[in-house]
């Protein structure tokens, strides 16, 4: 089962209602906000993936497996980004 | 100055006693409304001229400040802005830190990024602009090299060799990207900086966790200390950002009282931490309630400190005035020669560093400007 979490070489700030992410090694900054602001704030301690899309289900009041079919390439995306890192 | 009222207002807020909804100018009562165009234009314009983004954004984000849409989207904008400057700074820091330490260089982060991550939960509440650095005398002029490696050039150099070593408050130096960061071996020049036992400000460093690394900064007494030097020495018009870490430190109540009144009365700062306390209650609005503040904020400069204070914030801050008053601060009368010989016949490249032409014209301007006065 995989664990997500923030990666910590990530340097970050907070902006209202969205997250500013400066990744290690990455000349742009990232801007999260909506569905990404909410899963940085859920990974303020590292989540199984499973715990992780329930907790999203239910902030969002959704079925689990809709939002695991979106959820999953973001998360993806992200730790692409260098923003999360998994294990 | 509408804006001026609502700018002290937000510096201050958080604070113990200050968060409170923002009151208006006019019957200081709450406001119910959001402000007019003007005045949050010019709110904002200071906002981001004093560094103080994160903090308006704390004083929407809790009502304590009614916003229209159009409104608090600027607010946030500026604030991603200023996030987005902070955070290439804490990259650079990591950087050149790292460099540092690989080379055996010891260094303490002043200010910026470790006023962010000690004095607050959430670093976004304190922005900042630059990169400080503390290294020790010893090892200043080889921190300055491996920083030169690096691609940092000074513009201004040290009056005589050694001085830096001896003297000298530090260099300010810009990176190839233009960043700027400020390397100090003490926390300011001339008289008040002169004093401080240098040493001691590493004994007592703290660890703060930058990107998953550890950095060192000031511990909480001499961080205060710091912030009460900078406070009421560093600009003529003390900066609300300034006096907000001063009360910070004081409300976070990290330090030994005791032992900060010790530090003061041996490095002769008294005055300066009394000039910060006093600075808190008039220009944030903030009284410092602490036993520091019961045995110092009564002290009355004698003629002597309040010449050294006025070289740094009053009506002649000239390099000149700066180095006269220094000379009271210098123990020996080798050390007060040395260092009025560098001042008085430095290097011709610190001369034109700081716009001057070698020779007896340099004399000359700096008995116009004891006698005239002026900028530093």
């Amino acid at each position: 089962m995989s664990t997500w979490r923030r990666d910590e070489r990530a340097l970050w700030r907070r902006s209202f209602d969205r997250i500013v992410i400066l990744a290690a090694e990455r000349p742009e900054p990232l801007l999260l906000e909506g569905t990404g602001r909410v899963i940085w704030d859920l990974l303020e301690e590292p989540r199984e993936c499973a715990e992780l899309i329930m907790m999203l289900a239910e902030a969002f009041r959704r079925d689990a497996a809709e939002v695991d079919l979106e959820t999953t390439p973001f998360l993806m995306e992200l730790r692409a980004a260098g923003a999360l890192a998994v294990t | 100055m509408t804006a001026r009222w609502y700018v002290r207002q937000v510096a201050a807020f958080g604070l113990p006693g200050h968060d409170h909804p923002i009151r208006g100018c006019g019957d200081g009562g709450v406001l119910r409304q959001p402000l007019d165009p003007a005045t949050f234009g010019g709110l904002v314009a200071l906002v981001r001229r004093l560094r103080l983004t994160g903090l308006l954004q704390a004083v929407v984000v809790a009502d304590a400040l009614p916003v229209t849409e159009d409104q608090r989207r600027r607010a946030d904008d500026l604030h991603v802005s200023a996030c987005i400057t902070a955070l290439l700074l804490e990259r650079t820091l990591l950087n050149v830190v790292d460099a540092l330490e690989r080379a055996g260089v010891e260094v303490l982060v002043l200010k910026g990024s470790a006023a962010a991550h000690l004095l607050y939960a959430d670093p976004t509440l304190r922005m900042f602009g630059d990169n400080d650095l503390l290294f020790r005398s010893e090892q200043f002029a080889e921190a300055l090299e491996l920083l030169a490696r690096l691609g940092y050039r000074r513009a201004a150099v040290a009056p005589r060799r050694g001085f830096d070593r001896r003297f000298g408050k530090g260099a300010t130096l810009t990176g190839a990207s233009g960043d700027e960061l400020d390397v100090h071996r003490t926390l300011l020049f001339g008289s008040f900086g002169l004093t401080i036992e240098l040493d001691e400000l590493f004994d007592s460093a703290v660890t703060f966790v930058v990107g998953g690394r550890q950095l060192r900064a000031l511990g909480p007494d001499m961080g205060l200390l710091h912030a009460c030097y900078h406070a009421a020495l560093g600009d003529p018009e003390p900066r609300l950002g300034s006096l907000r870490d001063v009360a910070q430190r004081f409300a976070l109540g990290s330090h030994d009282p005791g032992s900060v009144v010790q530090f003061a009365r041996r490095w002769r700062a008294e005055p300066v931490v009394a000039r910060a306390i006093d600075l808190c209650g008039q220009r944030l609005g903030v009284d410092i309630a602490d036993p520091v503040a019961t045995v110092l904020a009564g002290h009355r400069p004698s003629r002597r400190e309040q010449r050294a204070i006025d070289s740094y914030v009053g009506a002649n801050r000239s390099h000149a005035a700066k180095v006269l008053a220094s000379l009271p601060y210098l123990d020996g009368v080798i050390d007060k020669a040395a260092f009025l010989g560098a001042n008085l016949v430095p290097a011709a490249g610190f001369i034109r560093s700081r716009g001057g032409r070698p020779g007896p014209a340099w004399l000359r301007r700096g008995v116009r400007s004891l006698r005239h006065g002026g900028a530093r």
